[in-house]
């Protein structure tokens, strides 16, 4: 796959432990992180 | 990366994890983790392909890499832990800036393969220097 700098990030909806949806506007505005891990165990 | 946790936040860095694992897995990662950054979930495994993070090779996961970076770990104390999930699922970095383009792509190809934390820092630093 291409490296996606300077691309435009994608968009996305996911719930978090408790079943809520965070979605990736509520991180706009603001350098954003995503940490992708491997299996948790 | 939480040892650095204050210098993200006092570059407005907010950091979110990623796992295709739900269920107890994830709450019991929450709760022993101590994790202070939101845990999203994306079983479907969607936003991991968008961004190339797809399954890797016997040889990326289970090489000479990956076996020093488990004891480099355990020579911090960690336990190593039999995997619980896809072993093979790849992770990776994906650094997204306040206008939400890519700054930084990193598809990891194994457990070592990380972008250090100080490099992910530097690329925010430039950038917010240069606005």
């Amino acid at each position: 796959m291409q490296n996606l700098v300077g691309k435009a990030a994608f968009g996305f909806e996911l719930p978090n432990i408790n079943g809520q949806l965070r979605e990736s506007d509520d991180f706009a505005g603001r350098w954003l992180l995503l940490v992708f891990h491997r299996h948790l165990g | 990366m939480r040892q650095q946790e204050a210098e993200f936040e006092q570059l407005g860095v907010q950091i979110v994890i990623v796992t295709f694992q739900s269920g107890p897995m994830a709450e019991a990662y929450v709760r022993e983790s101590k994790l202070s950054w939101p845990l999203l979930i994306d079983d479907s495994l969607q936003l991991y392909k968008s961004y190339g993070m797809e399954r890797g090779r016997w040889q990326d996961i289970f090489g000479l890499e990956s076996i020093a970076s488990y004891a480099k770990l355990m020579m911090r104390g960690r336990k190593p832990r039999m995997p619980a999930g896809d072993p093979y699922q790849l992770g990776g970095d994906v650094l997204i800036d306040p206008r939400g383009i890519v700054r930084l792509h990193h598809v990891g190809n194994g457990p070592a393969d990380r972008p250090s934390v100080e490099s992910i820092l530097k690329i925010v630093r430039d950038a917010d220097q240069q606005s």
